[in-house]
């Protein structure tokens, strides 16, 4: 299933004013690629390519990848539905660099409710060329875990267009869902890639299985009560 | 053996908090390894390790109230540059240095470790004195313990302006160096600001510091005054960080304000400080260690003979040893005791002239604290006349901080008597002069009457490569045209080709309006960056700088007709745009995170709420 917010409704905050001020499309990003590796801990590495559409050189200079958690309100160990909670993501182990292997200049701040990778590249990219370069963190905070099942919901946006963006998910588990994915991104909007993982042979049936799995054994406990009552009240 | 002052120093600190330590070890072994460094920073930021040694000193003190004699010191070196050498003999009786495990186990009648590769004999060592032992470790086979990585907010800076640039000076703990007991390791880090050449600094910097804004993810950071520009705020202690396993990294920042006067064309990576690291954790890098120690005190053994005892079966003596731990703060281990009587004779005992029955060895390996004993009790033995009893002993102290020997391994930061540790981070930053072009104008007769061939010649000869773009301009006097080809060398040096389509015809664009009154036509080329390193001659056959983008020569021919003034052909312009940085984009920004959720847990409880409702449901029945 596809989705993608326009208005901005979801991540308003972190995206808002970032597009503003822009006149004159001297930059774009004309590949994307998301690869994540689900364990314990989720490894994330961003592939990001962009390309000068003008006739001068330009130096990227200083960029941001700003991370923020949406997750429901938790009561001990227990979510409650149709509530939510923004929260900054704790990184480490970040990297950024070419894709010849050089470091870039990293550093990470806490803005309060979401977390920013800053990032510097300071090479020139010649007119109508491209860069290439990767942002990789690893984060525990991306992964929502229940009982059998591992759930992770990324979403990517940008203030400039994404030309073609693609997402790769990996883990030991089984991936029993996924979702279809966009392969090219307005600037302003947000795709959600959103995947599911089990220890469980489970087929892909195109929802998550951690609703249709308890709803089903949820509903078998209810016929089950309903049952024992009624039998009940025939003994009576 | 070594010269160093520095050694000295360390040697002197050592010897001292071993005495005023009031908790070591009665005999105190304290094996410490100190690392020394430098770092120097390079233009890619990279830090190229210099002078890194490990040396490794063993300090044996009597920091007890007994004098202690017979020590011997099982001492297994690995990882070695050198043999195991006597450092400073601060004891009563000289000290013996041997690799023979054979003699060292007579020596203490078995009572040593035999698997160790050096022993050292201290016949005596009286209260409060020291003996010192050196070792130098082969460093090809030890890691460094603590990297350093620095990088800043500007890959370079203009000389002869004020700038800021913020710097990220990173810990990081290589825990594959460490040995694996190490849980963490105690760090403080001094960074001083320095316009002094013999303190890491250059004398170029008219202006330097302060230290601004400095945060770090480990410990404390704060600002201070230092001393080595003058300045207020130039230096920064960063205290308390304690690096493990788990957290093995600690990221600083911090702001520096200077200014650069570099004359020099080449661009020049100026010094501006450096930064001492002090660090020490509880075990050694090289895999050194004191596997064992012999020592022996104050003790008494007496030999008691008591008889004789005259009966119908001969004449009977009793014999017994009693030992006894007279020291006034060390224990004792007795491990092997002999009891045995021979007859006198004229003169001294003949001692092979055991008598029978009467010997005796035991091997209690009991423990005596000061003042206790040990008893053998009485053995019988028969013989006809007076006997000579004897007994010998052999007593080991204890293994034990308060009351025997104990070894305290360590490795730390060489002592500097300069700036504290000899682990120091030299911090760079290139200082560019910036680009300089210089363009020469060549107009040569070629041999036909009226015709002359232009070369323009463009050349970088600056320190850093120009902006792009570079424009060239040129105008044709009066009464001159331009016979093609006008071509650029190298082509693709041409940005910009007005006529793309006609190779007789490279220039970026022309204006015959608003000229000056003398001249006809106004070309102008448009031409990629040069790189620096030009010579400036002025040579418009220098096919090297040409291949290597330094410079780029124009040619065209002009023929003059009619009334034509040569020397107005000799103009030429430039107009490189000036801008230390090429244009920069607008920020890049990307959103990502995390919207994933699992409600299993509330189906789950959910679903055992109403399967427990069904329990009761059918209890009621």
């Amino acid at each position: 299933m596809k989705k993608i917010y326009f208005s901005l409704l979801l991540f308003a905050v972190i995206l808002a004013g970032i597009s503003e001020g822009q006149f004159i499309k001297v930059i774009t990003i004309s590949n994307y690629t998301l690869e994540v590796d689900v364990d314990e801990s989720v490894h994330v590495k961003n592939i990001i390519t962009v390309k000068n559409l003008i006739n001068s050189p330009i130096v990227p200079g200083i960029g941001e990848l700003r991370l923020q958690k949406r997750s429901p309100v938790k009561i001990l160990f227990l979510p409650i539905p149709f509530t939510e909670k923004k929260s900054a993501i704790a990184v480490e182990n970040v990297k950024v660099y070419t894709k010849d292997g050089k470091r870039i200049p990293v550093r990470v701040t806490d803005e309060g409710d979401y977390t920013t990778i800053v990032y510097e590249i300071w090479y020139p990219i010649e007119p109508g060329k491209e860069f290439t370069f990767v942002v990789e963190y690893e984060s525990a905070d991306l992964a929502e875990s229940g009982i059998l099942f591992r759930d992770v919901s990324i979403p990517v946006g940008s203030d400039m267009e994404i030309e073609n963006i693609a997402a790769r998910f990996n883990s030991d588990w089984r991936t029993v869902y996924i979702q279809n994915t966009l392969d090219r991104l307005p600037a302003g909007g947000i795709v959600f890639y959103t995947a599911e993982f089990s220890p469980l042979p489970l087929p892909q049936v195109g929802m998550k299985w951690s609703l249709l799995f308890w709803s089903i054994i949820f509903l078998l406990s209810v016929i089950i009560f309903i049952y024992i009552r009624n039998r009940q009240k025939d003994v009576q | 053996m070594p010269e160093k002052f520095s050694w000295w120093i360390y040697f002197l600190l050592a010897v001292l908090l071993s005495i005023v330590t009031a908790s070591a070890a009665p005999l105190d072994v304290e094996k410490t390894e100190v690392v020394e460094l430098v770092a120097q920073q390079q233009s890619d930021h990279s830090f190229s390790y210099t002078n890194f040694n490990v040396t490794g000193f063993i300090n044996i003190t009597n920091s007890g109230s007994d004098d202690l004699s017979d020590i011997w010191v099982a001492i297994d070196l690995m990882n070695n540059a050198s043999e195991l050498s006597l450092y400073y003999n601060g004891s009563s009786s000289d000290v013996l240095i041997t690799t023979d495990a054979a003699a060292a186990s007579a020596a203490t009648n078995g009572n040593i470790n035999t698997s160790a590769n050096y022993y050292v004999h201290i016949p005596l060592l009286k209260v409060g004195e020291v003996v010192s032992l050196y070792y130098d470790v082969d460093d090809t086979k030890v890691g460094i313990p603590i990297l350093v990585d620095e990088s800043y907010s500007v890959s370079k800076i203009p000389a002869n302006t004020q700038q800021t640039w913020k710097v990220y000076f990173n810990l990081t703990l290589n825990t594959s160096a460490l040995p694996s007991g190490v849980t963490s390791v105690n760090v403080n880090v001094t960074k001083y600001l320095s316009n002094q050449p013999a303190n890491f600094g250059s004398n170029n910097w008219s202006t330097l510091g302060p230290i601004a804004n400095p945060t770090t993810t480990e410990g404390t950071a704060t600002t201070w005054d230092g001393p080595y520009t003058g300045n207020t705020q130039d230096a920064l202690n960063v205290t308390e960080i304690i690096l493990t396993p788990a957290v093995p990294q600690d990221n600083i920042t911090f702001d520096v304000t200077g200014e650069n006067t570099n004359s020099q064309r080449d661009a020049t990576l100026e010094p501006f400080g450096f930064a001492t690291i002090f660090f020490s954790f509880g075990d050694g890098l090289s895999g050194t260690s004191v596997i064992d120690v012999f020592a022996a005190g104050p003790a008494t053994i007496a030999a008691t003979k008591e008889g004789p005892v005259v009966n119908s079966s001969g004449t009977w003596w009793n014999e017994s040893v009693n030992i006894t731990n007279t020291a006034v703060g060390v224990a004792y281990v007795v491990r092997n005791v002999s009891l045995w009587a021979v007859n006198t004779t004229t003169g001294f005992p003949d001692m092979s002239a055991v008598i029978p029955g009467s010997w005796h060895d035991f091997t209690p390996s009991a423990q005596i604290n000061p003042g206790d004993y040990w008893d053998s009790g009485k053995f019988t033995f028969k013989n006809d006349i007076v006997p000579v009893v004897w007994a010998n002993m052999t007593l080991k102290l204890i293994n034990d901080q308060t009351q025997g020997w104990w070894v305290v391994n360590s490795t730390t930061h060489e002592y500097n008597s300069s700036y504290g540790s000899s682990y120091i981070v030299v911090e760079k930053i290139l200082v560019i002069g910036t680009y300089l072009v210089k363009a020469t104008k060549h107009v040569i007769p070629n041999g036909t009457a009226a015709d002359y061939d232009i070369y323009i010649v463009v050349e970088n000869i600056g320190s850093d490569v120009t902006p792009t773009y570079l424009y060239i301009y040129d105008m044709i006097p009066n009464n001159f045209s331009v016979v093609p080809p006008m071509g650029v060398n190298k082509s693709e040096m041409l940005a910009v080709d007005a006529l793309p389509a006609d190779d007789n015809w490279n220039y970026s664009g022309k204006n015959g309006t608003t000229l000056p009154p003398a001249y006809a036509e106004g070309y102008y080329w448009t031409l990629y960056a040069l790189n620096p390193g030009a010579d400036g001659d002025g040579s418009y056959t220098n096919a090297t700088e040409i291949a290597n983008n330094q410079s780029i020569v124009i040619h065209y021919l002009v023929n003059g007709t009619g009334d034509f003034r040569l020397t107005d052909a000799f103009i030429v312009g430039i107009d490189p745009t000036f801008s230390m940085n090429a244009q920069t984009s607008p920020k890049i920004t990307i959103v990502s995170g995390s919207a994933a959720r699992n409600y299993e847990n509330l189906f789950a409880i959910a679903t055992a709420a109403v399967l427990l409702g069904a329990v009761v449901q059918r209890r009621k029945r």
